[in-house]
């Protein structure tokens, strides 16, 4: 047998030339940051807020790393990674440009058409175009082969009908990228006959309906299609290769500080809650765990983001980074509680005990999406060669 | 090869060779015999030729090796059990040539004790574990006197010690010293810092390095034992697992490149106790997953995984564990306050400089 190793986390280091923009980035959210509650903070990339995102747009921070043609400011991926991180850090709202930013204007970068980068991709670095990602139905969760929803091919384009469920701000987002079924039959494997299109959510036959979660807010939705029109142009990508498509986005979408820093912002607070000279070995210990673990979670992620650049598809070593990130930001407020004893109210005066009471409720979520905890092990062993 | 690819790669191509030979000569059988000190075929001399014990010394006979260049031969070293103390002599040789005393061909034991050395150049001072001391012909450590620290070196063949039994059931040795006078001694400047940290650093990489043999085997278990007339490794249970503990390979071999790299750039304290902190503690999750996955065979003496896991439960404790690591670390972060914990986290604070 010979030494083998099974991933690939080559060290990738932030170039010093980041400096000036990280510093920019920081006097940006100093000055907006006073405004926001603990329980705000606490929302992270859930926090929607669109003159927030406007005023990032103004700066230049959406799809920054775009052709400068749509918008964009042809910057470099680890200057997004920068921008991002800090604003993660910090609890920023960047909910109304996130799924845009990381996500759909990349995919029509990748795979639109000429119309459609010209349309969306000016729009969305200008903070004014906000996206949800619709993939769960009622019946497909984690099985998202078995999706129902359909588009069907008309004169004037397509004709979509059925449902999609857990869209995160479909409510408030002006447009959505859903994935339907437009093949089927024995030609078809179940991830074949799946088509990504662009629907612009004020379209008729949609009727959208939040679902209150236990926190009391209304995060995601169930998005009724019935009998809705589409022109020809909405199809993104290649009909029936939907599937290859979300696909590929996923290394980024499971690999980035969304997955190790939800919950970061509540950290620094805690540790200032621990009174001086009140640290015993055993609060020590956590808080050293906790920075241990944040640091290589970053060195992880830096790496896939380095990867990626080179043209790679770190799958396996994002699927890592996701569970072992999303373990932590889980974790973190029963840390809290471990360090300070937090109690189960939200005191409306103390930014922390908003925090931890945003967290403790959200926690169980930060496993599930993007992909759950169990699909995310499925994905490894059978990397590892087992199955 | 060219010669300027040669030294490019050099830390590779160490590894490469290291990889070859141990695999020739080094199964669980041997790693029985060097483990019940019944090992008479000279290990250390094959070892020795490859001139790894250099890679990390400067002057004329060291290759000045940087840690990140060193951890493809740690991660070998690592896989294969660590059968020869060259990790010890690679820093033991590091040590000596930075204060300018005589590198040492033969196998070198580290102590990372605290010493002192009187006014009339006796050590005194102890060291309650002290791997390979048996086993090796040098004892490289740091004493001091005053303020000034300085490298020792003692022939071991009259020293007296005490031998400990270790987990690895290497062999190991307690060490008091009372006044013995070094072979070698030379004033240390700030070129050659904490032993234990450096030898932190190395558990880390040894564990990552064993964690992806432990990691194949396992796989290969996994796929080949059958029960319910179907490989184990098709049961969803038995997948996650394994995933499981790959996660756990995963943190220690990004910890150690964190390490190295940021040891290489000039931080030892904060890249070598994250780095070992991290190591530690996926070093006892991982070996209670591959023992589940292995069942009883798994504990048997014949089988080959105890070799492994046993040296996962003794490098884990050793400079440093993660429980010491982690509270380093925290009090560090707390005497620097929480608005400290974020700067930290991207490098623009380095802990304890």
């Amino acid at each position: 047998m010979a030494m083998n190793s099974h991933f690939n986390f080559s060290s990738f280091v932030i170039p010093p030339e980041c400096d000036a923009l990280r510093r920019d980035v920081r006097r940006f959210i100093a000055d907006s940051a006073a405004e926001w509650s603990g329980w705000d903070v606490a929302h992270s990339w859930m926090g929607f807020d669109r003159e927030f995102s406007r005023e990032v747009a103004r700066r230049g921070w959406i799809g920054m790393t775009w052709p400068k043609h749509y918008g964009g400011a042809e910057r470099s991926a680890v200057e997004r990674y920068v921008v991002v991180e800090e604003m993660l850090a910090a609890g920023c709202p960047v909910g109304a440009h996130w799924v845009a930013d990381r996500q759909s204007g990349p995919l029509l970068l990748r795979v639109g058409t000429e119309e459609q980068k010209e349309r969306y991709l000016p729009l969305i670095t200008l903070g004014e175009a906000a996206f949800c990602i619709g993939l769960s139905e009622p019946d497909s969760g984690s099985d998202l082969a078995s999706l129902r929803s359909r588009a069907e091919r008309v004169d004037s384009g397509w004709r979509l009908n059925g449902r999609k469920i857990w869209t995160t701000y479909a409510q408030q987002c002006d447009y959505m990228i859903g994935l339907f079924r437009t093949g089927d039959g024995e030609e078809f494997a179940r991830q074949k006959g799946l088509s990504q299109f662009l629907i612009d959510l004020s379209l008729p036959g949609i009727e959208i309906r939040p679902i209150k979660d236990l926190t009391g807010e209304s995060h995601f939705n169930e998005i009724v299609f019935d009998d809705v029109l589409l022109d020809r142009d909405a199809l993104v990508g290649v009909e029936n290769e939907g599937w290859a498509q979300v696909n590929a986005e996923l290394a980024f979408e499971r690999s980035g500080p969304d997955r190790y820093l939800s919950a970061f912002p509540v950290l620094p607070l805690a540790m200032e809650g621990i009174a001086e000279g009140q640290a015993d070995r055993l609060s020590a210990r956590r808080i050293g765990a906790a920075f241990s673990q944040l640091t290589v979670l970053r060195e992880m992620s830096l790496s896939i983001l380095h990867q990626l650049e080179q043209g790679e598809t770190p799958l396996q070593e994002a699927a890592v980074t996701k569970l072992l990130g999303t373990a932590l930001e889980q974790s973190t407020p029963g840390l809290v509680r471990e360090l300070l004893d937090t109690k189960p109210v939200m005191d409306q005066d103390d930014p922390l005990s908003q925090m931890h009471a945003y967290l403790t409720q959200t926690a169980p979520t930060f496993s599930l999406r993007g992909g759950t905890n169990e699909i995310m092990r499925g994905i490894i062993a059978r990397g590892l060669g087992l199955r | 090869m060219a010669v300027a690819e040669l030294e490019m790669n050099i830390g590779a191509v160490l590894a490469e060779q290291l990889d070859r030979l141990l695999n020739t000569s080094v199964d669980a059988a041997r790693l029985a015999l060097i483990e019940a000190g019944h090992d008479k075929a000279d290990l250390w001399s094959q070892v020795g030729e490859l001139g790894a014990q250099y890679a990390m010394a400067t002057g004329d006979m060291g290759a000045e090796l940087s840690w990140q260049e060193c951890l493809p031969l740690l991660l070998v070293l690592g896989w294969h059990g660590a059968p020869v103390p060259l990790a010890e002599s690679m820093l033991a040789n590091r040590a000596l040539s930075a204060v300018g005393l005589e590198v040492a061909a033969g196998p070198a034991a580290l102590c990372t004790g605290s010493f002192e050395l009187s006014e009339e150049w006796g050590l005194y001072g102890e060291d309650p574990l002290v791997p390979w001391l048996p086993a090796a012909e040098t004892m490289v450590g740091i004493a001091a006197r005053g303020s000034e620290q300085f490298v020792f070196a003692l022939d071991t063949e009259a020293l007296a010690f005490e031998r400990v039994e270790t987990f690895a059931r290497i062999p190991t040795a307690r060490i008091q010293l009372a006044g013995v006078k070094p072979a070698m001694c030379a004033a240390a400047g700030a070129g050659v810092g904490a032993l234990k940290l450096q030898v932190a650093m190395v558990r880390a990489a040894q564990i990552s390095g064993i964690f992806s043999r432990i990691l194949d085997l396992t796989i290969d278990y996994a796929n080949t034992r059958s029960q319910f007339g179907r490989p184990i490794g098709k049961f969803q249970a038995v997948q996650h697992l394994l995933a499981d503990l790959a996660l756990q390979a995963a943190t220690a071999q990004a910890a150690s490149n964190y390490g190295c790299r940021t040891w290489d750039e000039g931080h030892h304290l904060q890249g070598a106790a994250v780095a070992k902190h991290l190591a530690s503690a996926a070093a006892g999750e991982g070996a209670r997953i591959a023992h589940q996955v292995f069942g009883a065979i798994g504990v048997t003496e014949e089988h080959e995984l105890h070799h492994l896991t046993r040296r996962l439960w003794q490098w884990r404790q050793e400079a440093g564990s993660e429980y010491e690591w982690s509270e380093f670390l925290g009090r560090e972060l707390l005497d620097a306050g929480g608005k400290s914990l974020w700067p930290a986290l991207v490098g623009e604070l380095r802990l304890s400089e």
